[in-house]
């Protein structure tokens, strides 16, 4: 019996690869944002919250 | 619906013939067994070794005479034929030559290493030469070399002045 | 011989501020933390590409190789659509790269009437300041070189390198101009921690600003090929109260 026309496999592949790129994309950069950036202006806003409280 | 039944037994033999259903195919007279009676049989024993020392009118001529019996029912080519046609056409030879030779990987190794000793030699005699440390690369130095940035509150957000700093500081050694 | 394999397998003898450091050094000014926090914007949309590229790329190495790869035809010449995702994309995270980089460019390019201006001056090799808004009773501002501090003269804990015999010290928290040139060829005035960097040009005066934060000692080097010594003349501003500072311009005379 005729099988159904074999089509679209590298644009299924395509849009896969390109979603699956951009989402770990962009989850990865997220995670940088929150686990590594904002530590790090917490970190120097604490700093300079004591530094003030000192001096006054 | 008959139709569609009878169709699984047709399409093999229509799709492969030369392989599949010959046995069934129009003429089963020809019996499928290996000739001898070829005369270049001995020529072509071992082309794959001779090849080479061939002048290059023989290599021609055993090419046309390969040519000549593949036109035949190739189910009637000797073993050393088919070797021989395959060697001819797919072989090691002419523009499928390997690139490298054997045991080039070896050699590239080799000389790959004996190049990056000479440079560790001439390094290490320009090294020797130059002169020795500064008074400042001691653990004592850059102990006290913290100490100093310390009291210049240097870096204290997240460096040595910083509060609850765990780590080495200036300490290299 | 355990010496010199010492000397073979740790030839760099740096005294950077903290050794092995790859990171930004403590911002003292808010140019600093803005340059800081550009870094870690930008390093978003890096990872984003890095990851992406790196996932299409891993992709097609996998799936695609010489065995199995699903592709028959082997001339596929144009793809509009893909060919449009993979040039629109770029551009918007260029775009979106643009947005937090024009704005800091623009903050620090803001006019912000300084209260005092410093003059800096680049020779071959060490650098002369000048506070010509203070005038002794004779009429003369303050000037001053300062040169490198030499190994022979260095005291216990002394940055080798970094250390300078004469300062340039300056109050906290005002707005400070410093306006550079160089004498003889180019130079360049830097001081990472406090974000600043601007060349020395002869026959030209530059300006930057400098707001600092917090008190302490801002180190810095040349930044610009000048000659033999180019590596050895550093910078080395010291932030100090408003007090401390009066009291070192008293002492200037």
């Amino acid at each position: 019996m005729p099988i159904a026309p074999i089509v679209g496999k590298l644009r299924k592949r395509l849009i896969t690869d390109l979603s699956m790129g951009l989402g770990l994309g962009f989850a990865g950069g997220y995670l940088f944002w929150y686990t590594v950036h904002k530590p790090i202006v917490h970190q120097r806003d604490e700093y300079y919250k004591k530094y003030d409280a000192a001096k006054a | 619906m008959s139709i569609l039944r009878s169709l699984p037994r047709t399409l093999p033999r229509v799709a492969t013939p030369a392989i599949r259903s010959y046995a069934s195919a129009a003429s089963p007279s020809i019996s499928v067994t290996s000739t001898r009676s070829n005369a270049s049989a001995p020529a072509l024993a071992n082309i794959e070794a001779s090849w080479k020392s061939l002048p290059a009118e023989e290599q021609f001529e055993v090419y046309q005479q390969l040519e000549e019996l593949q036109k035949r029912d190739w189910k009637e080519l000797s073993v050393d034929e088919k070797k021989a046609a395959y060697f001819v056409a797919f072989g090691p030879h002419g523009p499928r030559a390997p690139t490298m030779p054997e045991g080039n990987t070896q050699k590239v190794f080799l000389y790959t290493a004996a190049a990056v000793a000479a440079a560790f030699g001439l390094f290490t005699f320009a090294r020797s030469r130059a002169k020795g440390p500064a008074p400042t690369v001691t653990r004592e130095y850059q102990e006290q070399m913290t100490e100093y940035m310390r009291s210049q509150n240097q870096n204290p957000i997240s460096g040595v002045s910083s509060e609850g700093y765990k780590g080495k500081g200036m300490v290299t050694l | 011989m355990l010496e010199l394999l010492s000397r073979l397998f740790s030839p760099v003898y740096c005294d950077a501020p903290e050794p092995w450091q790859i990171g930004f050094q403590d911002a003292g000014s808010p140019i600093a933390e803005g340059i800081q926090n550009l870094h870690n914007e930008i390093f978003f949309y890096l990872i984003v590409i890095f990851v992406g590229v790196g996932w299409v790329l891993g992709s097609v190495v996998v799936n695609y190789s010489q065995d199995k790869s699903p592709i028959v035809y082997k001339y596929a010449n144009h793809g509009t659509l893909i060919e449009l995702v993979w040039t629109i994309t770029p551009a918007f995270i260029l775009i979106a790269i643009a947005f937090p980089s024009f704005k800091l460019l623009y903050l620090m390019d803001e006019v912000i009437s300084p209260s005092m201006t410093i003059k800096v001056v680049g020779h071959q090799w060490y650098w002369s300041y000048e506070y010509s808004d203070f005038v002794n009773d004779d009429g003369e501002s303050i000037e001053f070189d300062s040169y490198m501090l030499p190994e022979s003269d260095l005291e216990d804990g002394q940055l080798r390198l970094l250390d300078v015999d004469n300062r340039v010290v300056v109050p906290v928290d005002t707005h400070i101009r410093f306006v550079v040139t160089g004498a003889d060829v180019l130079h360049d005035f830097a001081c990472p921690s406090l974000g600043l960097k601007i060349d020395c040009c002869p026959g030209r005066l530059n300006q930057t600003s400098v707001f600092i934060k917090r008190e302490g000692v801002f180190y810095g080097q040349c930044s610009e090929l000048c000659g033999v010594y180019h590596g050895f003349m550093p910078i080395a501003i010291e932030a100090v109260s408003m007090e401390k500072y009066l009291s070192w311009l008293d002492s200037q005379g």
